[in-house]
């Protein structure tokens, strides 16, 4: 028998019994809905923990700590952090120590600041660190320097009348509420700063803490302007970049007698591949006798517990999803004992035992194609329902507790993610589901159809 | 018998056929040492009444179950001993079958029961829905084509059901009670059909019954009495009976 004559067959079948078999198929539908919509707000709830991660800062990042002499946070560990499998980069991070400055820009000095993040970086690690440019690019000569998306906004201008000389971008980025809250708003649209920082060379003065009328001066050029990220350092903000030797040049001139042979970093960061590839990593870096500390640490209980959740939810489908195999399991006997003598028949006329075995089989797993498709397409429409729900419903203080409860216990406040998601492996992996519950309710009839006798085509009524 | 005719074949031979049936503590035995033999061709009426093991042996002889001993063979083939997928086959391409209730499928149209057979073998939809088509016009429903069973007499059913028996030009068709659920006058006209077919392809036929009338449309009556076969009769062609007691 062809698979076509065998699809029409089952086909003929179904519709032979429409009602029974759309209470069957709606049986399906339910149980794969419950699936679905379950599932759904377990991975909601597990894409807003990521969310919340992710606005705690770089998953991927590992912080270093060193372990006195034993551990040094020198290049000899930098180097040894790159080499372990997964690791993307090693950063190492330096600051002035000890030393206070004054920045000037302009003709006779005529912009001048007084306070920013300073920071060292080595060079080869800023790209896959993850700074972005809003503007220029990153250094390739000595004393080129990366300036703060805002730290142009810091200059004063000597030039203007006090009150008028700086620009305080609060009174841009927070707009206050009829309430009287004061509201952030990173987007606000800045005005124009006193100058173009970028490709500006400016004079750096320094001093120790220790002499504060002892001046160097260094000149350094502004080669870009970062985008502001401050989970990766606020220097992107309101700071400048520099390359490290550039750094530890400065810091040697201001203190020639410091006997610095290595160049050690104040703290390394080693960024994973992978999220997935956290844990490992750091293991690597333990047995190296450092210290880490990642997110993992918050992430792992928060995924083991959105896991369990799912599970949980899924359980909970599945049950129903269950039910609704033991509906086709039913049908699907019922009709096998309706149609004996038709099954005699066919037997008697020579139709392999195989060709009625895939026919029943294939029936019930027609009932579950249908019922997950169905039972998908309606779990999308649930899950848009929820989520407008979730959303449009008042719920301010309940959002506030949430938020709150939010850090503890993983659920985030609504706003931010939506209370379910239905990615498309999800649908897809329904409809599988249910067509596998189909075909495996449908073994035990199929069975026993396979095992009436070509005799009862013959019986007489 | 013309001396230049050729003997016909041998189509069904039984050899020492014996069915029990194991009722709780009691063993009925429902066919007893039977031997026979059907050429090709031939049509062959197995008599008797209700109870005489007509029926039980209608089985064995279509391999529809296994005798407790003994064989069946058809063309040679001991059917008695295939498998259940070997069966099937086999049927397939040498069997048909008239049932006194005619057994369409219900949800098929009168060309799709006929073409049933042919699409069992995975012949194209085409093919045997154009084979299906040309013996339905032979059996006189050439207007019936899409009818469903539901539609059409009980008589129009069983021109359906010869029709089906036919279409796969089988060597042999067993016809169980063809005309049981007919009135006289289809009776005629469906037995005339059954003889007409099986003389065109030379097919053999095996026909039960437990009516006389209905044997005489028979070349040989075999009659059987409690599993036994206790009279074979040869019907010649002038309407003369020749029997012989076993």
């Amino acid at each position: 028998m062809k698979l076509g004559d065998m699809i029409k067959i089952c086909l003929q079948n179904l519709l032979r019994r429409k009602s029974r078999t759309i209470l069957t198929v709606l049986g399906v539908v339910v149980g794969c809905c419950a699936i679905v919509t379950m599932l759904s707000i377990g991975i909601g709830v597990q894409n807003s923990q990521e969310i919340m991660l992710q606005g705690m800062g770089d998953l991927t990042l590992i912080e270093v700590y060193g372990n006195g002499t034993k551990a040094e946070l020198n290049d000899e560990a930098l180097r040894k952090f790159e080499n372990i499998p997964y690791t993307d980069v090693a950063i190492g991070k330096t600051r002035l120590e000890n030393i206070g400055f004054d920045i000037y820009a302009g003709e006779n000095r005529r912009y001048s600041l007084s306070w920013a993040q300073v920071i060292g970086m080595n060079a080869d690690a800023m790209e896959k660190f993850g700074l972005e440019l809003v503007e220029g690019s990153f250094p390739k000569n000595d004393f080129e320097v990366l300036a703060g998306q805002k730290t142009v906004y810091n200059f004063m201008d000597t030039e203007r009348p006090d009150g008028q000389n700086r620009i305080d971008l609060w009174d841009y980025m927070y707009t206050q509420t009829p309430e009287g809250y004061y509201e952030y708003n990173p987007d606000a649209e800045l005005p124009d700063p006193f100058f173009n920082i970028l490709n500006q060379k400016l004079e750096m003065e320094l001093y120790s803490y220790e002499d504060y009328d002892n001046k160097f001066t260094q000149e350094i050029k502004i080669c870009g302007v970062l985008k502001e990220d401050q989970n990766k350092d606020y220097a992107t903000s309101e700071g400048l970049i520099f390359v490290t030797k550039d750094l530890k040049a400065i810091q040697k001139m201001v203190y020639p007698t410091s006997n610095q042979q290595k160049t050690t970093y104040d703290e390394i960061y080693v960024k994973a591949t992978d999220i997935s590839k956290v844990a490992d990593v750091e293991e690597e870096i333990k047995a190296l006798g450092y210290s880490t500390w990642s997110m993992e640490s918050i992430r792992k209980p928060l995924e083991e517990q959105a896991r369990q959740q799912q599970m949980m939810f899924g359980g909970l489908g599945a049950v129903s999803l269950f039910v609704a195999a033991l509906g086709i399991t039913n049908t699907m006997i019922m009709s096998v004992s309706e149609r004996t003598r038709e099954i005699g028949v066919m037997k008697a006329l020579g139709c392999y035992l195989g060709n009625i075995r895939a026919t029943f089989l294939m029936e019930a797993g027609f009932v579950g194609l249908i019922g997950g498709i169905i039972g998908s397409i309606i779990s999308y429409i649930i899950s848009i329902v929820i989520n407008v729900v979730s959303t449009q419903t008042d719920l301010s203080a309940a959002q506030n507790i949430q938020e709150w409860f939010g850090m503890i216990i993983g659920v985030m406040n609504p706003e931010s993610s939506p209370v379910s998601i239905v990615p498309l492996w999800l649908a897809g992996f329904a409809i599988l589901f249910s067509i596998i519950i189909g075909l495996g309710s449908g073994f035990y009839p199929a069975n026993k159809a396979v095992h009436i006798s070509a005799l009862e085509a013959i019986k007489r009524e | 018998m013309e001396d230049n005719k050729k003997q016909p074949k041998t189509m069904i031979r039984v050899k020492n056929l014996r069915k029990e049936y194991r009722l709780e503590d009691d063993t009925v035995v429902a066919l007893k040492r039977i031997n026979l033999e059907i050429k090709q061709g031939e049509i062959c009426c197995i008599f008797g009444t209700s109870g005489s093991g007509k029926s039980t042996l209608l089985n064995q002889l279509a391999g529809l179950e296994k005798p407790t001993f003994g064989d069946v063979f058809i063309r040679g083939v001991p059917i008695t001993r295939l498998s259940e997928r070997e069966l099937a086959a086999f049927r397939q391409k040498h069997i048909g079958f008239v049932f006194q209730s005619y057994n369409l499928l219900p949800f098929m149209t009168a060309t799709e029961n006929v073409a049933m057979p042919l699409m069992f073998r995975g012949e194209s939809k085409r093919k045997r829905i154009k084979k299906a088509v040309a013996i339905l016009k032979k059996v006189g429903l050439g207007n019936r084509l899409k009818h469903y069973p539901r539609q059409m007499s009980g008589g129009q059913q069983q021109r359906v059901g010869i029709a089906r028996a036919f279409v796969a030009k089988p060597d042999v068709v067993f016809a169980d009670e063809p005309t049981g659920n007919l009135d006289s006058k289809t009776t005629v006209e469906v037995m005339d059909m059954i003889k007409a077919f099986a003389r065109r392809f030379n097919q053999t036929i095996v026909l039960v019954t437990h009516d006389p009338e209905m044997a005489q449309y028979a070349d040989r009556i075999i009659t059987l009495v409690d599993g036994r076969i206790v009279k074979e009769t040869i019907n010649n062609n002038e309407g003369e009976q020749h029997e012989q007691a076993i």
